[in-house]
Formats: structure tokens, sequence, C-alpha cells
């Protein structure tokens, strides 16, 4: 598992699961996983922690639909 | 004719359209059927012992037999209690318990977690999914006015939620006045975003069943994001949108959203929080030029008790949009500190559509209901609420009397927080702060003291085992020297504040 997708897994498994489950790499994240609210602490999440910005046209379900999906964006987003 | 009670809406319209689009959820249901499934329900409850005044558990998503099941238990005479079926079932457990239901409505899921946390009152439940096979009941008696429609339970500042009585004619009141106010008819097709357990729901469920329109519940899915929703709409065919602003502002603030998918929509109302200015404007430009924005304000107490329609000069400036003036029917008053009226102070609501108050709680009723104001020998209640009345008569929201917040709409009480944080024995010290966020509205920050080294996550696990998840603090100050204190002892809340504002 690469480095960025292990952070985005953590985060999830701690902070919006409370240790209380995991979650997989394809598993879909919108389906019950990540409300609105989650949502956005992910994001925040993310732009703290990886120092990049995502942008707002990039505020759409293709790019949150799974830790796959979640780690190309960062991946691409990445200098 | 007015209406006397909700499912006589349900009825009229079952009988004047049989064949309209009642439900399109997981399954569709015309009038004919909802009505039909409603019948069955009550049917089934009353032979099963439920009484008129009794409370019915309603545990179970948003959908089509859901709905059923909400007019079946009114049909009975009884009060539906709707249960987050995302609640942690301690949460459930205490709401079933303090309102002593007679029956549940669950999904099988919902009813097996649900079962070790019953009350002996319950004598029957029924699963929301399997409605279709009881026997068809004739119509058991419509409920009165004055009986319960329905208790919703909100966030309680001593550590238990409190559930809001609501009657027919409180509910009736207000539905009667926002179809009127968005001028809604048949042709009408209304999105349903708020769960059950939510406020906002009592708009789209009833003001869509007295004009005949078609209700469309929204999955959770469809929600996650502006585009999935700005979807819906399209793809529904939606005219008429009611939800807490967060969900509006995904539209502006994310991408894939465009005008075109948006094109149906006549009226978009908007409550329970403040909408910022400057991402209502971007919405205006989103929207068809006709479309009506109206900003309503109310507590689960009341309904909607004043109304604003969003005018072009409201967007010129980023001054904050009103709350506006008092609904057709609803006194408005606001009271200063020291009991006189005037223009500035918290705001009183009377008329029809105000609560009789919190079940089995003559104490928090007490203290929310107070004699007229006026002089009259009705009650109005006390919306905590600080208000400003200006020249022209509409009322802008200045903040809170105490320390409630919102979170995406639902009002969070921080002692609820702090309670469920002291269930952890280890902790000594506990203060929950709200820090104003842009896109989240308010964060909770919680500050707890213990000798035991307790990680974040943990609190943050203690507190989802006990609140809902829009509870749970975002962050978690986990330290083992005191608090805080001010010169009377108590926590200083103001410093820690600062403090959560700065980390």
């Amino acid at each position: 598992m690469s480095d960025v997708k292990a952070k985005l897994k953590r985060f999830i498994d701690e902070e919006v699961l409370y240790g209380e489950g995991t979650v997989t790499d394809d598993q879909d994240l919108l389906g019950g996983v990540l409300d609105s609210l989650a949502l956005l602490q992910f994001v925040e999440f993310i732009e703290t922690e990886f120092g990049i910005e995502v942008a707002d046209e990039d505020m759409v379900p293709a790019n949150f639909k799974s830790l796959d999906a979640v780690d190309a964006y960062v991946g691409a987003h990445v200098s | 004719m007015t209406a006397l009670s909700l499912p006589e809406l349900l009825a009229r319209s079952a009988r004047g359209r049989p064949d309209q689009r009642a439900v399109v959820a997981d399954r569709t249901l015309t009038y004919a059927e909802l009505d039909d499934l409603a019948g069955r329900v009550a049917g089934a409850l009353a032979s099963r012992g439920v009484k008129r005044g009794d409370r019915v558990g309603v545990f179970a998503p948003k959908s089509a037999g859901a709905i059923a099941a909400l007019y079946g238990i009114m049909r009975a005479g009884a009060a539906y209690v709707p249960i987050d079926p995302a609640s942690p079932v301690a949460r459930a457990g205490h709401i079933a318990r303090d309102c002593g239901i007679s029956a549940l409505v669950a999904d099988a899921e919902h009813r097996e977690l649900i079962r070790p946390e019953l009350p002996d009152s319950v004598l029957t439940s029924l699963d929301v999914d399997g409605l279709d096979s009881l026997p068809a009941a004739d119509a058991t008696g419509e409920p009165g006015p004055q009986d319960l429609a329905y208790v919703l339970y909100t966030s309680g500042s001593t550590g238990s939620p409190k559930g809001v009585m609501i009657s027919h004619r409180n509910a009736l009141s207000f539905v009667e006045w926002a179809a009127a106010e968005l001028g809604c008819g048949p042709d009408d097709v209304f999105s349903s975003h708020a769960p059950l357990h939510f406020d906002l729901s009592v708009f789209d469920l009833y003001a869509c069943a007295l004009v005949g329109g078609t209700l469309h519940p929204l999955p959770a899915d469809a929600m996650s994001f502006g585009e999935s929703s700005a979807r819906s709409v399209a793809e529904r065919g939606i005219t008429v949108w009611y939800s807490v602003p967060s969900a509006l502002v995904m539209w502006v603030t994310q991408g894939g959203v465009e005008p075109s998918m948006l094109s149906s929509l006549r009226q978009v109302v908007f409550a329970g929080e403040v909408f910022p200015t400057p991402y209502l404007r971007k919405l205006r430009g989103l929207l068809p030029t006709g479309t009506g924005l109206n900003n309503w304000y109310g507590p689960t107490e009341t309904n909607v008790c004043t109304y604003h329609v969003v005018t072009d000069q409201d967007l010129a400036g980023d001054s904050p949009i009103p709350i506006g003036r008092p609904c057709a029917g609803y006194p408005c008053e606001v009271m200063a500190e020291d009991g006189s009226l005037g223009e500035e102070g918290e705001l009183l609501v009377g008329g029809p559509a105000v609560t009789s108050g919190y079940w089995a709680d003559p104490q928090k009723t007490a203290a929310a209901l107070v004699p007229n104001p006026r002089g009259g020998q009705d009650l109005w209640y006390r919306t905590g609420d600080l208000v400003v009345r200006r020249p022209d008569g509409e009322y802008l929201f200045l903040g809170r009397r105490d320390h409630q917040v919102k979170i995406r709409g639902y009002r969070v009480e921080p002692g609820e927080v702090e309670m469920a944080i002291y269930s952890d024995e280890r902790i000594k010290e506990a203060c929950v702060i709200a820090i104003e966020d842009e896109r989240l509205g308010h964060d909770l920050v919680a500050f707890v003291v213990s000798a035991d080294p307790l990680t974040e996550v943990e609190v943050k696990r203690t507190v989802a085992s006990l609140l809902p998840r829009y509870m749970v603090p975002a962050t978690v100050h986990v330290r083992t020297e005191a608090l805080p204190k001010t010169s009377t002892g108590k926590i200083d809340r103001l410093a820690l504040a600062r403090e959560g504002t700065d980390a």
C-alpha cells in the first residue's frame, strides 16, 4: 500500500469509523462511510496532510468514491 | 375546508387523485396505494392494542414504507416518534424508553439493533418492508386536531435529548401556511432531503400531501456532493427544494453543477442555519431567473415562524439575510433581558403552531413556555434566539442566549456532548466549545482532563457510542492539568474558545 493511501485509510478508520471498522481499497465510500460532514473533514485532512488544495471543480463523486480514487487524486496533485 | 389531521391530507388526495404518484423512493406508490398501505398499518396497530394517544417508534431510513407507516400510526390515533437510523443504539433506546413507545416500526436490521433496549411497554413491532402483507383495513377513525402527531427528540443541555410534542393542529398551521406561501399545486415535485427525525421533513411530507404533489426522498449518497444532488434535481424534475443551507452551498462551492441541471426548480427554501450571503449570490446565478429563494426560520417547537423572500437588494452587499417577518398567524415579540418588549432581545413566538411542551418533562416545558406577553391566556415559546427588529419589521438573527449551536441544521447543546464524554470515568473535566468554521458552520472542540493516558480517538469513540455523528467533536485536546477557570470558579469557556481558534 502506498504511503498516501495508508494515511488516507488511517484517517477514515480512526476519524470516521472511530476504530470500530476498517475500509478496503475499493470499498464504496459514498454509500454510507462518508456522509457530507465527514467528507468535508476528510478534505480538510487531505489539504493539511499533503499540502495540496482540493479545487472546487475537483469536489465531485468520481474523486472520492473509493480509497483507490482518492489515492490517485492525491498522487496526481502532490508536487 | 381546513383539515383536522395530517392523515386527512393523505385521505383527501387519495380520493381526489388516486392515480397520482405520491412517493417515488425505493418503490413508487400512488396516492391510492399509499393510503391503502397506511390503512393496513393503522389496522394492524389498532388490532394489536395500540390506542389513541400512544407513541410508536419508527427506526428505519426514509423509504416509501416508512412514510406509509407514519400515516398509519397517526391514523391509529398515535404519535410517531422518528429515531435517527444512524443513531447509536443507546440513544435510540433512551428515546424509546423515555416516551414509552407501545409499538415499533423498523426494518430487520434496526429492529435487531434496538431489541435489547426496548421498554416493556412495546406490544408489537411491524416490519417496514413487509407492510403489504398486513390485512387491508378500513379507516380506524381519524385523530383529533389536539392529538399528538409526532414527538421529535432534539439535543438537551442537561445530557439527554428532549421530546418536542407536536399536535396535528400545530403541524397543520405550518403546513397550510407553507403550501400557500410557495403557491404549491399538484404538479409540484418535492425533494425530500431531511431525515424523518429532522423537523424539515414535516414540510416535504405534508405540504406535498396537502396539494397532491409527488414526493422524492433523496438517497443519502445523492447528498454527499453538489453534483450528485443537482443531478437528482434534473433526473426527477424537482420543482420545490427545501434543505439546510449546507446542502445548497455545495452547488456553488463544488464542481460539476450546471445551471441546466437546476432548470426545473420553481421554489428553493433553506432553513436551520445562516446562509452566507456571498454563496447565496452565487446560487442566485445558478438558478433560473424566476425561481423563488426563501429563507425560513423556526425551531422544532414552532415549526417555521418567520420567513423572508430573498431579493436582489439582499444580494447586492454582504450583509446577512434577515430571517424575515412573522408568518401569518404567528404573533412574535422581542423581549429584552429585563422582560420588557422592544426591538432587540430574545424572540418569543405564539399562535397555533406552538408546541404544548416536552414529553414527560414539566420542568423544561415550564422554562420554555411562558405566558403570552401581550396578556392572552395562551403560552408562547421562548426561542433562545437573539434578534433585532429592523424598522421595516423584519427580524435579523444575532445569535443565541445560551451555548446551543447548529451543525448541519441540527441543534447541538455542548452540554449534552460534555455529559457523553463524562461517561468515561477516567475523565475528570470536560468542556466542549463550538468554533465557527466557514464550511462546516461550527466545529466542536473538546477539552478533556484525565490523569490516564487517553487518546483523542478513544474520546471520540466514547461520544460516538452515545450520540449522533454530528455531535462528535472534530478535535479533542487531552491534557493532565486542570482547565482554566473564571473568577467565579466556572470553566473559562472564552479562554478555551481562544485556544481552540488558535490551534
